[in-house]
């Protein structure tokens, strides 16, 4: 998955021209909330986090309420488990009850 | 004991007199050491005490509450001199564990504050420190194990409040020191249902290869980890392949399975030089129940792990 993340390490699904773009798997299947919910460090650079602790990369953590992330992420893949169930509804010309 | 630092201004006019502004209710001392002479001046409700006809040279003033004296402050007084003193206070508050002891100290003036915790959880404290730069907050177990641990704080302005968690170190693997914390991790197993997994769990490190090239396969805790009073989880660990990937990784998990909606966060291994990494815990809100796993996928190439830490 391309992400893109800013001088502080943060993540985006899309680039605002000042961003660098990297592939991450660990984002496939994301939706977009959770993207920007999380810091990614990419390899040979590193992150220092408010009281001093220096991350070096590869790290990925979230940067926000994981609670939060992890709700939205859920939401996500509801609808679109209800999008596909949806789809193969149609194709077999039934409906749900 | 100090309690306190000058920061005065200079407005100088003509004469010898030094004007002082004060907290009202303490005692202003001011002291020439190099002629002998001290002088003291009770600051009253209105805030301000003179000293006239003080001689020219080097004067130390200080102010005193009558329970604590604050550290001097130097003036070279040839003309009117008028300063304005103020404690200086901010705090650091402290809370730490059970039937431990906690000391701020001052990392170089003669200053330091001890709570002792008796009871059975955890306590916090709050001190009221009176200077800027860098404190030490140490907390040590009452039991005389030794163990203990240290945080530097550094404080830099007036009213600055610090909240300081202290907890003692949870280790999960200590290949230098009996090898794997099983009563925390419940052991080390397959979270991937693969016969094909290579993994050796020793006093000394865990490895563990994919068994298959190209296929990441994760094994892990057997037990969920309760992270809630850490913020950073160390592993020392290391693998070989050669490529770099994030195949390669200490993961953390919300659920003990293989599903990416179950990764919460990741660090991939050092290559081929063995080092210690880490992983931010602090975002991670329900941190109390978290799997640690490894992620391989190597046939013949090993993640190694020597020893796995929060703090």
């Amino acid at each position: 998955m391309k992400i893109y993340i800013d001088s502080d390490c943060k993540c985006y699904v899309s680039n605002n021209g000042t961003m660098r773009e990297f592939d991450v798997p660990f984002f496939d299947g994301k939706c977009s909330t959770f993207i920007e919910g999380y810091r990614y460090v990419p390899n040979g650079e590193s992150w220092t986090r408010a009281d001093g602790e220096v991350f070096k990369g590869v790290m990925i953590a979230p940067h926000t309420s994981y609670d939060q992330l992890y709700k939205a992420q859920l939401e996500y893949e509801i609808e679109q488990y209800k999008a596909a169930l949806t789809e193969i509804e149609t194709a077999l010309g039934v409906t749900s009850e | 004991m100090s309690k306190g630092f000058l920061y005065g201004t200079n407005n100088r006019t003509s004469g010898g007199t030094l004007t002082v502004e004060a907290p009202s209710g303490v005692t202003v001392i001011a002291t020439n050491e190099a002629i002998g002479k001290t002088y003291k001046r009770f600051v009253g409700s209105d805030g301000t005490v003179t000293f006239k006809g003080l001689a020219s040279g080097v004067w130390s003033i200080t102010m005193t509450d009558g329970d604590s004296v604050s550290a001097p402050m130097t003036i070279e007084l040839t003309t009117d001199y008028a300063i304005s003193l103020k404690f200086f206070s901010a705090e650091i508050i402290v809370t730490y564990p059970a039937k431990s002891t906690c000391v701020c100290s001052h990392e170089t003036l003669d200053v330091s504050f001890t709570d002792k915790n008796d009871a059975d959880v955890e306590k916090t404290v709050t001190f009221v420190v009176p200077a800027k730069g860098k404190w030490i907050v140490s907390i040590s177990k009452n039991d005389g194990s030794g163990e203990s641990r240290s945080k530097t704080i550094e404080i830099t302005a007036e009213g600055q409040v610090e909240n300081v968690p202290m907890n003692y170190a949870l280790v999960l693997f200590d290949g230098t020191n009996g090898g794997d914390n099983t009563s925390e991790t419940g052991g080390w197993t397959n979270i991937t249902a693969s016969t094909g997994i290579k993994l050796t769990v020793t006093e000394t490190e865990i490895s563990f290869r994919s068994g298959s090239n190209g296929t990441k396969r994760l094994v892990g805790t057997v037990n969920s980890i309760d992270f809630s009073p850490y913020s950073t989880l160390y592993i020392e660990g290391v693998y070989n392949a050669n490529v770099e990937s994030d195949n390669y990784a200490c993961r953390l998990l919300s659920k003990r399975d293989t599903s990416s909606s179950s990764e919460v966060g990741l660090r991939r291994l050092p290559h081929e030089t063995k080092d210690v990494v880490s992983i931010d815990l602090t975002t991670i809100n329900s941190r109390s129940a978290l799997w640690v796993a490894l992620s391989n996928s190597s046939a013949d190439n090993p993640s190694i792990i020597y020893r796995c830490w929060a703090e």
